[in-house]
C-alpha cells in the first residue's frame, strides 16, 4: 500500500505539467483618419489583404481580429494622399497594446507597424 | 549500400543457425547484513579467463563453462572476498547464492560510488577511457549530457544558451568527435549552430552510463578522430523469474526555477523484457553571479521505450524508440533561437553471446534517426525588419554489426558499419518593414547526402607481462547535393560546374597499436599510436552561408574539401595501490594535417547574406595543427576515510599557419600571415579537488568539490579570440538513502555565487562579452523505486 502511494505521488508530481496555451487574440485597429486610407494587413492565414478605410464616409476605426498563435507574424501598414489627414495605427494582443504608431499630414511616408506574437512573458 | 546491409544480416545469420548453446550457471550475490543485493560484484572462474559482473539485482550468469569443479571469485570492494568451489552438472540448472559481508561496516553502501569513481580514474585500456554512471546524474543538478560531461577531465563544453552545450574533448570538437547511442545510433543534429547536437537529443536521466574513449584507437565504433562518446540507456535484464521495477525521479533547482521529472516502469526476465520511459524537464532564465538574467529558458520533453526477447538461450532481439522535443529554447549566443526540435530514434539490436569457444559472439544494430528543428531570430533585434525562420530536416541511418572471435588469449573484434546521413532545410525571410511584406526562402541545405561505409577489424592480446592491441579500419565515403546557389548578392550557383562538383568520393584508412607493460602488479605503462581520418562533415562540404563559427562571418560549404587525419600518441601510466590509492597520469600528442578551417572569400567573390556579419569565409584544408596536453587522476584509497578525488588536465592546441583578416570599420581590409597561432575555443588548464564522508553506513554522504580552473591566455589572434580569466568555484552535495525505496540528493552549485564564465563559453550575439554561469543554484532531486 506504501508502495503504491509511493507511486501515486510520483504520477501526480510527472503529471502536474499542464499545456500551454497558444492562442492569442490579435487585434489591428486604425483611428485618427480623416481621408481615405489604403491600407495593408496580415490576416489570420498569413495572406496579405489590401483594403481602404472610408474615413470621410463616417468610420471613425476600423479594427479587424483573429486568433493568432505565438511566433506568428502580426502587421499592418497605410497611406493616406491628403496632406491635412493623419492615421493611428494599432496592434492590440489580447487586448493590450503591442505596437502603435501615428503619421500626422505625411503623406509621401507609408505608416508600418509589426512584429511577432511573443513566445515568453516577459 | 544496402545490399552491404543484406549480405552481412544473411551471412550473420548463418552462423547463428549453427550456434550451440553451453550449460547454464547462474546466482545472486546478496550483502550478509542487509540482505539487499549487491551490484557491481565481480565474479570469475579462476581456471579460466571468463568473467563477469552483478547486475543492480546482484545476478549473474555463464553459459560457456564446462561441466566439472570451478572455483569463483566473488570481489567487491566493499566486502570481503568469497572463493567458493562449485561442481556444474551438464545438462542442469546450477544456480547459487552468496553472502558477502562488508569490510566495513561504514563504507558499505559508499563503495559502488567510489568504485564508479575509479573507474573513472583509471581502466585496462592502452589509452585514457572515461566513464559517468547514472548514480551521479541522478543525484546531481544535471540538465544535459554536455554540462554532465564538463565535470570530467579534459573536457569542455560549449555554452550557447542554457542547454545543449557541445563537448569539446582535449580540444577535438564537433564532427572530430564520434558520438553515439547504445553502441552505434549517430544522429546527425538539424542546426548548423549546433542548438541540437546527438549529446542534447538523450535525457540524462535516461542514461545508465556514457564511455568516453579519447583518441584515434577505438575503430570498431567507426570513424575516430579525437575520440568517441557512447551513451548507454539500455539494459538487458539477466534474472530468471520476471520481475517489474517502477522508478520516478522529481528535481528541482532555484535560479532557474527548474524542474525536471522522470518516470520509468520497466520489467520482465531474461526471456521477455521491456522499459517505458517519459520525462520532461522546463527550466526558466536564470541569474549569473552578477545577478544579471541570462535569457536561457528551455522546455524539453521525451518518451520511449525498450522492448526485448530472447531467440534462443544466446540470443536476443531488442527494439528501442525515443521521442524527443524541444520547445521555445533560447541562445543568447546565437542568431536564432530553438523554437521547435522533433527527434525519433528508432533502433534493433541483434545480440549472439557464448556462441562457442572459437566464435563467440555477434552483434548487428539497424538504426534511424530523423531529426526535424526549426529556428528563428525572433527574439534578436534584427526581427524588427527582418524576420528569419529556417527550417531543417536532418536523417541518419545505417547499421553496425560486430563478430567476435578469440584464441586462448587472443580476441578479434570485425565488422562493418555503414551510414547515410541527409540533410535538407531553408530559411523563410519576412521584411516585415517593407510596406508590401515581401518574403524570400533561401537554402540552408539542399538535399545534402553523406554515404559512408566502413570495415573494421582489431585485435586484443594479454600475455603475461603485456598487454597487445591493434585496430584498422577502412572507410569509403561518398557525398553529394542538389545545386548550391544564392540569390543574393550575387544570382547564381556558387559552385559553377554545377552538380557535379559537389560530388567527393574518398577513401580513408585509419589504424591504432596499443600495448600495456606491467611493471608491477600495482604499476603499468601504456603507448598508443594511432591515426585516425575523417571526410568532412555535412555543414564542411555544404553548408550555404550562415553565420556558424567562433567568428563573425558567413560560413560557406566546400565539397572538395580533403578529408583529414590525426595521427596521435598517448602515453599513460597507471599506479594501484591499497595504501595509496588509484593514479594514472596521461600525455598525448596530436599532430593533424589537413586540418578542416575557415579561409576567407574576397568580396567580389561571395559576400554574406545574414545581417551583421563582416564577411564569407569558406571551409578549406589550412595546413597542420598541433595538440598536446596531459591529464592526472588520483582516487585515496578504497578503505580511506574520507574519499578523496583529484583531477587536472591541460590541453594546448596551435596551427602551424593561419591567414588573419585585419578589420577596419567592421570590414576585413586585408589579410596577414601569422604562425603558431592558438587554435580556438580551447580550454584552459583546470583542477577538481572532490572530498567525500561516507555517515550511517554509507546511507548519508556529503560532498564538497572544488574547482580551480586558470585564465587561459593562449588564444586565436586570428579569430580574434578574447582571453578569459580565471576563476574557483566550490560546489556541495548531500545524499541520503532512506531505504531502498526512497533516495533524496540535494546540495549548491556555486557555493559563493561567483560571476565567471567558462573560456569556451560563446559571446552574447551583438556583443564581446561571454555568456556568463549560473550563479548560486540550489537543488533537490527525490527518487522513488519500487520492486515487485
Amino acid at each position: 500500500m506504501k508502495q503504491i502511494g509511493l507511486f501515486l505521488f510520483a504520477v501526480l508530481l510527472f503529471s502536474a505539467c499542464n499545456k500551454e496555451d497558444e492562442t492569442v487574440v490579435v487585434q489591428y485597429k486604425a483611428s485618427n483618419g480623416y481621408s481615405n486610407t489604403q491600407i495593408k494587413y496580415r490576416d489570420a492565414e498569413g495572406v496579405l489583404v489590401s483594403g481602404n478605410i472610408d474615413f470621410p464616409g463616417g468610420e471613425d476605426v476600423w479594427t479587424y481580429g483573429f486568433d493568432g498563435k505565438k511566433g506568428d507574424i502580426v502587421f499592418i501598414s497605410a497611406i493616406y494622399y491628403d496632406s491635412t489627414s493623419s492615421i493611428t495605427l494599432q496592434i492590440l494582443l489580447d487586448g493590450k497594446i503591442f505596437k502603435e504608431a501615428t503619421s500626422n499630414n505625411e503623406t509621401d511616408e507609408i505608416l508600418t507597424i509589426s512584429g511577432t506574437i511573443p513566445y515568453y512573458n516577459e | 549500400m544496402y545490399k552491404y546491409l543484406l549480405s552481412t544480416v544473411g551471412i550473420l545469420w548463418h552462423i547463428l543457425i549453427f550456434a550451440q548453446g553451453n550449460p547454464l550457471f547462474t546466482g545472486y550475490v546478496f550483502d550478509r547484513q542487509s540482505g539487499l543485493p549487491i551490484e557491481n560484484v565481480d565474479v570469475r572462474v579462476l581456471e579460466t579467463k571468463y568473467g563477469t559482473t552483478t547486475d543492480d539485482r546482484g545476478f549473474f550468469e555463464f553459459r560457456k563453462l564446462s561441466p566439472g569443479t570451478s572455483t569463483f571469485l566473488f570481489n567487491h570492494i566493499a566486502y570481503f572476498q568469497v572463493k567458493e568451489k562449485i561442481e556444474l552438472r551438464p545438462g542442469e540448472k546450477n544456480e547459487v547464492e552468496i553472502y558477502l559481508s562488508p569490510n566495513s561496516t561504514d563504507l558499505a553502501e559508499l563503495v559502488v560510488e567510489a568504485d564508479n569513481r575509479r573507474t573513472a580514474v583509471i581502466s585496462r585500456l592502452p589509452y585514457v577511457q572515461t566513464k559517468i554512471f547514472k548514480q551521479q546524474i541522478e543525484e546531481n543538478a544535471v540538465r544535459d549530457i554536455g554540462g554532465l560531461l564538463r565535470g570530467s577531465n579534459n573536457i569542455g563544453g560549449i555554452r550557447k544558451g542554457g542547454g545543449a552545450i557541445d563537448p569539446v574533448v582535449r580540444g577535438f570538437k564537433f564532427s572530430e568527435l564520434n558520438v553515439q547511442i547504445d553502441n552505434g545510433l549517430k544522429i546527425e543534429g538539424g542546426c548548423p549552430n549546433r542548438m541540437d547536437p546527438a549529446t542534447a537529443q538523450i535525457d540524462p536521466l535516461n542514461v545508465k552510463e556514457i564511455e568516453v574513449l579519447k583518441g584515434p584507437y577505438a575503430l570498431r565504433y567507426g570513424t575516430s578522430f579525437g575520440g568517441v562518446i557512447n551513451i548507454k540507456t539500455m539494459e538487458i535484464p539477466k534474472n530468471e523469474k520476471f520481475e517489474l521495477h517502477i522508478k520516478a525521479l522529481q528535481g528541482f533547482e532555484s535560479n532557474w526555477n527548474g524542474n525536471k521529472s522522470l518516470i520509468n516502469i520497466s520489467g520482465g526476465n531474461k526471456k521477455l523484457f521491456f522499459s517505458l520511459t517519459g520525462g520532461q524537464k522546463k527550466y526558466g532564465n536564470y541569474k549569473d553571479g552578477n545577478g544579471k538574467e541570462v535569457k536561457s529558458q528551455f522546455t524539453k520533453q521525451d518518451f520511449g521505450g525498450y522492448f526485448g526477447f530472447k531467440l534462443a538461450k544466446n540470443q536476443s532481439l531488442v527494439l528501442n524508440y525515443k521521442n524527443a522535443s524541444g520547445k521555445n529554447t533560447r541562445f543568447p549566443a546565437l542568431p536564432m533561437d530553438e523554437r521547435l526540435e522533433q527527434t525519433h530514434l528508432t533502433s534493433l539490436d541483434y545480440k549472439a553471446e557464448e556462441i562457442g569457444d572459437f566464435f563467440q559472439s555477434i552483434y548487428v544494430k539497424l538504426y534511424n534517426s530523423d531529426v526535424n528543428h526549426k529556428m528563428d531570430n525572433k527574439y534578436r533585434a534584427v526581427s524588427d525588419t527582418v524576420v528569419a525562420v529556417s527550417d531543417i530536416h536532418a536523417v541518419n541511418r545505417g547499421f553496425r554489426s560486430e563478430g567476435v572471435f578469440g584464441i586462448k588469449s587472443v580476441e578479434f573484434h570485425f565488422g562493418i558499419d555503414f551510414e547515410n546521413v541527409l540533410k535538407d532545410g531553408e530559411r523563410v525571410k519576412t521584411m516585415i518593414k517593407q510596406y508590401t511584406l515581401p518574403v524570400k526562402t533561401e537554402k540552408l541545405w539542399n538535399k545534402g547526402q553523406i554515404r559512408n561505409l566502413g570495415f573494421f577489424l582489431t585485435y586484443e592480446q594479454n600475455l603475461n607481462d603485456f598487454d597487445l592491441s591493434a585496430s584498422v579500419r577502412l572507410d569509403m565515403n561518398q557525398a553529394e547535393s542538389d545545386k548550391i546557389s544564392v540569390s543574393l548578392p550575387i544570382p547564381g550557383d556558387i559552385y559553377s560546374y554545377g552538380t557535379d562538383s559537389i560530388q567527393s568520393d574518398y577513401t580513408n584508412f585509419s589504424m591504432s597499436l596499443g600495448a600495456t607493460y606491467h611493471f608491477t602488479e600495482s604499476f603499468s605503462v601504456s603507448l598508443s599510436l594511432g591515426r585516425g581520418v575523417r571526410s568532412p562533415d555535412m555543414t564542411e562540404r555544404f553548408i550555404i552561408l550562415l553565420p556558424i563559427g567562433y567568428d563573425n562571418f558567413d560560413y560557406l560549404g566546400n565539397p572538395q574539401l580533403e578529408p583529414e587525419a590525426n595521427n596521435q600518441a598517448d602515453l599513460t601510466l597507471k599506479y594501484k595501490d591499497d595504501r595509496k590509492g588509484v593514479f594514472q597520469f596521461n600525455m598525448f600528442y596530436s599532430f593533424v594535417d589537413n586540418f578542416i578551417i575557415g579561409k576567407r572569400l574576397p568580396p567580389n567573390e561571395q559576400r554574406p547574406i545574414s545581417k551583421g556579419v563582416i564577411g564569407v569565409k569558406q571551409f578549406v584544408n589550412g595546413g597542420n595543427a598541433r595538440f598536446q596536453g596531459f591529464e592526472l587522476g588520483w582516487f585515496s584509497p578504497e578503505k580511506g576515510k574520507p574519499g578523496i578525488q583529484v583531477l587536472a588536465s591541460y590541453t594546448y592546441a596551435t596551427l602551424d599557419e593561419v591567414q588573419r583578416y585585419v578589420v577596419e570599420a567592421g570590414f576585413p581590409i586585408r589579410d596577414e600571415t601569422i604562425l603558431n597561432d592558438a587554435l580556438p575555443e580551447i580550454p584552459p588548464f583546470e583542477s577538481t579537488i572532490t572530498v567525500f564522508y561516507p555517515f550511517f553506513k554509507g546511507k548519508l554522504k556529503p560532498e564538497i568539490s572544488v574547482r580551480m580552473v586558470a585564465a587561459q591566455n593562449h588564444v586565436s589572434d586570428a579569430f580574434y579570440e578574447n582571453t578569459a580569466p580565471g576563476f574557483t568555484i566550490a560546489n556541495f552535495l548531500l545524499r541520503y538513502d532512506y531505504n531502498k525505496n526512497f533516495m533524496v540528493s540535494g546540495g549548491v552549485d556555486n557555493i559563493f555565487d561567483k560571476a565567471y564564465y567558462e573560456h569556451l563559453n560563446r559571446n552574447v550575439v551583438g556583443s564581446n562579452i561571454s555568456l556568463y554561469e549560473p550563479g548560486r543554484v540550489f537543488y533537490l532531486n527525490l527518487i522513488f523505486r519500487i520492486w515487485q
